[in-house]
């Protein structure tokens, strides 16, 4: 068998193992470790293991995964999703639907000290859910808005899914960040958008709540100061090359532990953020093995640049080959985290995209560009059936809700994911301009 | 599938005294790592302070953090897999009964288990060789083998959970 034939025997079996509830990271790495000694035999298969994984976990950039997971994880337990619903409430409550839109308001700003959807769409729905079903809003409105809302969690830098994408492509982790703020605020505009649309075509599935006085806002506001200058700081520096992403994500997770034992965290909450950084660390971690093996196999097949070189060749349009990756991704999305996907496409796909030729975009910008988009539509797989994480989540809350009132409630926010992903597809200066902007 | 309310649930691990203790290993492992991860942040934190404020930024805060960063990152595994936190794909067994899928997820087990155990004998040979070598880090000239231990314990309690969660899905799930 050539390279190629067994990069996908290797990649086939791998599949089969998935389907057969291995886990996606042991499943990864025995395709790794099979193909990688039917290629090159098991003496050098076993003398790369002896590094590699110190190579993986020792990584600088990749510290920044912890950190963020920990700060994302002080900010639920320091009760300052409470704080940013309570102040985005206090501005725009009184609308019609407006008690939904402050909960995807409240995601953004969630989104922004977090870089995980899942637990921004379980802190916020924990905060926000309870609210919404007291003012009488429609439940599949309220869960498709909270649902939709918490993939802000990971759209709106810092973004684990992002940072990961960058350390594979060897790209700056700033940059990417930088590229993905206007993109979610479309994102959280876009869903805000959508309830407008919702309470207009049925008015009784979002009542407007009570007007707030000027002093219960300037209150609301004081409440989030901090976290806002957490952002500015943190991202600002990074961008500004004041300080790198890991020592960005340092001072960021250090000011918001601080902020939590302010209001009131105590050891029992810090034991909790930890462990709650290491189950979802230690998830992350050994799914990364599994692909860096996984990586190791399919760069000796040779597989990824064959694939690329005939893409090259056979003469399709790029928007097609593009649309067809995106196609695939809404698909895999449907069975697969998006980590997961993430680690398992990006090495086959990346130099395909980097082939090809999308509004003649310099190499760096193309590799932004491409990175934006593919963030866009790998986190639509957490709203859509058959496994919507993210809905799951907000069942899980509140538990009356059934699952397919949920997934009904989403379907109008996946039209403005679509139609945020045909914007960025063809106008790739709505990821570049900030960063051009700040480089 | 990170960190989620719904994942977590109270584990086979407690019906039995193996599955106790090395619960409590994970978790002491767990928090053993929580606390190297706040040390590095502390340290980062504190290095761009000592550059910002003092011009004096603190030597070899790079490397100590990706030292640091494999001890803590490897000593979360055994603790995701006793709490069944590593992500499956479920899609396809959705209808399968309850017994199959205790049987699948038990093989899946050994298999983690099985890859956790060579990783671990291969880093320990790994260690062997960059001590003969006598390899230290830049600035601080820390010997990189000590960086290779937590992870080889790490990895090793990993396997044996692996095992022990393949047994749990067999001995308890499987007839229930």
């Amino acid at each position: 068998m050539s390279g190629v034939e067994i990069g996908a025997t290797g990649i086939v079996a791998m599949l089969g193992l998935l389907a057969l509830r291995v886990p996606i990271a042991v499943a990864m790495a025995l395709a790794g470790i099979g193909g990688y000694a039917a290629i090159a035999g098991w003496a050098p298969l076993l003398n790369h293991l002896k590094s590699a994984p110190f190579g993986r976990y020792s990584n600088y950039d990749l510290s920044v995964v912890p950190m963020f997971l920990l700060m994302g994880n002080l900010a639920s337990h320091g009760g300052l999703s409470a704080a940013l619903f309570g102040a985005t409430r206090a501005f725009i409550g009184h609308l019609r639907g407006g008690i939904a839109m402050a909960a995807v308001g409240a995601c953004a700003a969630f989104g922004a000290i977090c870089g995980s959807s899942l637990a921004t769409a379980a802190t916020m729905g924990q905060v926000a859910l309870p609210e919404l079903r007291k003012a009488n809003y429609d439940p599949g409105l309220a869960a498709g808005a909270l649902a939709a809302g918490g993939t802000l969690g990971i759209l709106i830098p810092p973004s684990i899914v992002l940072a990961i994408y960058a350390i594979l492509t060897e790209q700056n982790i700033a940059k990417l960040f930088t590229a993905a703020f206007v993109p979610g605020l479309i994102a959280t505009a876009g869903y805000m958008v959508v309830i407008a649309v919702v309470v207009r075509l049925r008015p009784d599935a979002g009542p407007a709540g009570p007007r707030s006085s000027g002093a219960e806002k300037l209150r609301a506001l004081w409440n989030v100061w901090p976290i806002v200058v957490i952002f500015v700081v943190m991202l600002g520096g990074m961008y500004g090359g004041v300080f790198s992403a890991t020592e960005g994500a340092a001072i960021g997770t250090a000011a918001t532990l601080v902020l939590a034992l302010f209001k009131g965290m105590r050891w029992r909450g810090l034991k909790d953020s930890l462990v709650g950084t290491a189950r979802a660390t230690g998830m992350i971690f050994l799914i990364l093995l599994g692909a860096d093996i996984l990586n190791a196999f399919l760069a000796l097949s040779q597989l990824p640049v064959e694939l690329s070189t005939w893409v090259q060749n056979s003469g399709w349009p790029p928007l097609v080959v593009l649309a067809a990756v995106i196609v695939l991704y809404v698909v895999l999305g449907c069975v697969m985290d998006s980590l997961s996907m993430i680690l398992l496409t990006v090495p086959i796909f990346f130099p395909m995209i980097m082939g090809l030729d999308f509004w003649g975009l310099a190499g760096p910008d193309k590799a932004i560009w491409f990175g934006i988009l593919a963030l866009m539509v790998v986190e639509i797989g957490l709203i859509t059936p058959p496994v919507g994480m993210n809905v799951y989540i907000i069942t899980a809350i509140a538990r009356d809700i059934p699952m397919g009132r949920a997934f009904r409630g989403v379907a109008p926010f996946l039209v403005s994911d679509a139609v945020r992903v045909i914007l960025l597809v063809l106008f790739p200066s709505l990821s570049l301009w900030l960063v051009r902007l700040m480089g | 599938m990170q960190d989620t309310p719904t994942t977590i649930q109270a584990g086979l691990w407690s019906r039995d005294a193996i599955g106790r203790a090395l619960y409590g290993i994970s978790l002491a492992l767990a928090l053993a790592g929580g606390l190297i991860l706040l040390a590095l942040i502390g340290l980062s934190a504190w290095s761009v302070a000592g550059r910002w404020l003092a011009d004096a930024p603190l030597q070899g805060d790079f490397e100590l953090v990706q030292l640091g960063c494999a001890a803590c990152v490897s000593a979360f595994l055994p603790l995701c897999q006793m709490e069944k936190g590593h992500v499956i794909v479920d899609f396809f067994t959705l209808k399968a009964g309850p017994g199959t899928r205790a049987v699948l997820d038990a093989v899946g087990n050994v298999l983690l288990g099985g890859v956790s155990a060579v990783v671990a004998w291969r880093l320990a040979l790994g260690m062997a060789s960059v001590r003969e070598a006598g390899e230290t880090s830049m600035i601080l000239d820390l010997p990189i083998w000590m960086a290779y231990a937590p992870m080889i314990l790490s990895f090793a309690v990993l396997a044996l959970a692996g095992l022990y969660t393949a047994w749990a899905e067999l001995a308890y799930r499987r007839s229930a």
